[in-house]
């Protein structure tokens, strides 16, 4: 390992660790849904032990992987080459372009994590990543340096890995939830009045701690890879079959705490919002989303979990023949759709003004942008505040969360009644409502 | 083209493989649940409170029901577990077998 006094270039690194494990952090809440939104919906799990059981498993889950995933930028661009290591042609001026390069996409891609936690939409968090690192690859090394699609002998690329599998995923999901769903309520219908639903809330247990576990796997180590690739861009690592120690701790950790705080936003939305699920159809949508997530992964379909986890809920939705909000399926489609392009237009914009005002003055303005954005939209979530505490309260309201006037909102979340605001003729005896 | 058409084929093999995991396990569970209530009666304690008397053989089918779905969750440990460490499950021989990527 090199060692070298503090530099411009070490100061960019500093914000590109710093970025990664907010990105890492974010990575965790808004992916806790995923996994726990429907034992948390069916009370299969209390919230907060929901959240804890993501947590933990998140951390063993990061931890129970030794191999080095550094290649994890070479899905959609390229700047590394097989091995991990950053090609020639990108560590120009020191490497701090290319250091530039991953703070700007890992830019785009917390503050659409955050922009869509805060509309209470589930998205994909490797999309808005790889979509950051995309847009502000492109605009550093130009459109030449995207990998659109593989080169024919496997699923690579922007479309291969990013855009087709969105469509492809949610529906496998959504079939394996509705068959699951409707066999099951087949099967024991007959025996229900002896049965009592939350017999089945093991089965949905174990289903969502199968899905932390893999989720601990496969994003913290992306983060791992984003950092360690900042490390070899300045020269601060030289190896591609290690990442250090402390970036490993480091990313567990914070993909931990971020799934601990909980987006509960996310929750809701895929808990309640969708459709209204009983444990029944909560363990063939669990069921259905660990194993989609797991046979992928074992036969290199890349995926996002998130995907997957809506399509089931959907599926297990589908399947007794509940009543769908598909206002809300809708709105959240499209916020798979504009995942991609908006982090990648995020990580170009960003890229372009830091690279205008210089590596070090560029960097600092990029983080401080990433700063007061973020803090705008944590506090303006503070005005609909959704917790643990209401995370399951009714869903009656269709829109968005932020249409609606923030009392207003409140006090329905706080689930305390709303004083009615009646026409005077409905208000006279004998009136009917 | 041939994006499209590896991603469907793609897409096709997880779709059989997550039906089989994904809808099977809960649905073996579903029986298992089934075959315990089958013959159960309802008796009421001396307290009042019913309770439910499930039989032998529901409860032996039953719990063999639930072996198959420990399994199949030990093999979805060892599928996370394995691309940990490099290591992929192999369906090849009669057994899933750890064996190197």
């Amino acid at each position: 390992m090199h060692t070298r006094e503090v530099t411009d270039g070490s100061l960019i690194l500093g914000l590109v660790i710093v970025t990664a494990l907010a990105f890492d952090f974010t990575n965790g809440f808004h992916d806790t849904a995923n996994a726990m939104a429907a034992s948390i919906s069916t009370g299969a799990l209390k919230p907060k032990a929901a959240v804890a059981l993501a947590a933990v498993l998140n951390l063993v889950g990061a931890f129970l992987s030794v191999e080095v995933a550094l290649t994890v930028t070479n899905a959609v661009v390229k700047i590394q080459s097989n091995n991990g290591a950053p090609v020639t042609e990108v560590l120009v001026d020191d490497g701090n372009k290319l250091l530039l390069v991953v703070l700007c996409g890992l830019v785009g891609g917390i503050l659409w994590n955050l922009f869509t936690w805060l509309l209470g939409l589930p998205s994909s968090s490797s999309h808005a990543l790889l979509g950051g690192l995309t847009g502000s690859a492109a605009a550093a090394f130009g459109l030449a340096g995207v990998r659109w699609t593989g080169d024919g002998t496997k699923l690579d690329g922007v479309v291969g890995k990013v855009l087709l599998p969105s469509f492809i995923s949610p529906v496998i999901a959504m079939i394996v939830a509705f068959v699951g769903c409707w066999v099951v309520h087949k099967i024991t219908n007959s025996v229900m009045d002896r049965l009592n639903e939350r017999t089945f809330r093991w089965g949905q247990i174990g289903g969502a701690s199968l899905v932390s576990l893999a989720h601990g796997t496969n994003d913290a180590q992306k983060t791992m890879g984003v950092m360690t690739l900042a490390l070899l861009a300045s020269g601060h690592w030289t190896s591609t079959e290690s990442v250090p120690v402390w970036v490993k701790v480091s990313a567990a950790l914070a993909i931990a705490l971020g799934t601990y705080l909980g987006g509960w936003r996310i929750i809701r939305t895929l808990g309640k919002g969708l459709v209204d699920i009983t444990p029944r159809q909560g363990m063939a949508s669990d069921g259905s989303t660990a194993a989609v997530i797991l046979a992928a992964s074992h036969l290199g379909f890349a995926l996002s979990t998130t995907h997957v986890a809506t399509g089931s809920v959907l599926g297990g939705g589908l399947g007794r023949g509940t009543n769908v909000r598909w206002h809300t399926a809708g709105r959240m489609v499209t916020a798979w759709a504009t995942t991609f392009p908006i982090a990648a237009l995020i990580g170009a914009l960003t890229f372009w003004l830091g690279h205008a005002l210089g590596y070090t003055a560029g960097a600092l303005v990029v983080f401080a942008i990433l700063t007061a954005a973020s803090l705008w939209m944590y506090v303006r979530s503070r005005q609909g505040h959704v917790g643990a505490h209401n995370v399951n309260a009714e869903w009656d309201e269709p829109t968005d969360l932020l249409d609606k006037d923030a009392a207003v909102l409140k006090q329905m979340i706080d689930n305390a009644p709303v004083e009615p605001h009646l026409p005077e003729e409905n208000l006279t005896p004998g009136g009917t409502r | 083209m041939n994006t499209i058409t590896q991603a469907l084929s793609g897409g096709w093999n997880v779709l059989y493989t997550s039906l089989a995991f994904g809808a099977g396990l809960p649905i073996i569970y579903a029986l298992a649940m089934r075959a315990r209530m089958t013959g159960a009666t309802v008796v009421v304690d001396a307290k009042g409170k019913e309770q439910i008397r499930t039989t032998l053989l529901g409860n032996t089918v039953a719990a063999l029901l639930i072996v198959v779905i420990v399994a199949g969750v030990t093999l979805g440990i060892a599928l996370i577990a394995a691309s940990g460490f490099g290591k992929v499950v192999s369906f090849d021989s009669a057994f899933p077998t750890i064996v190197d990527k």
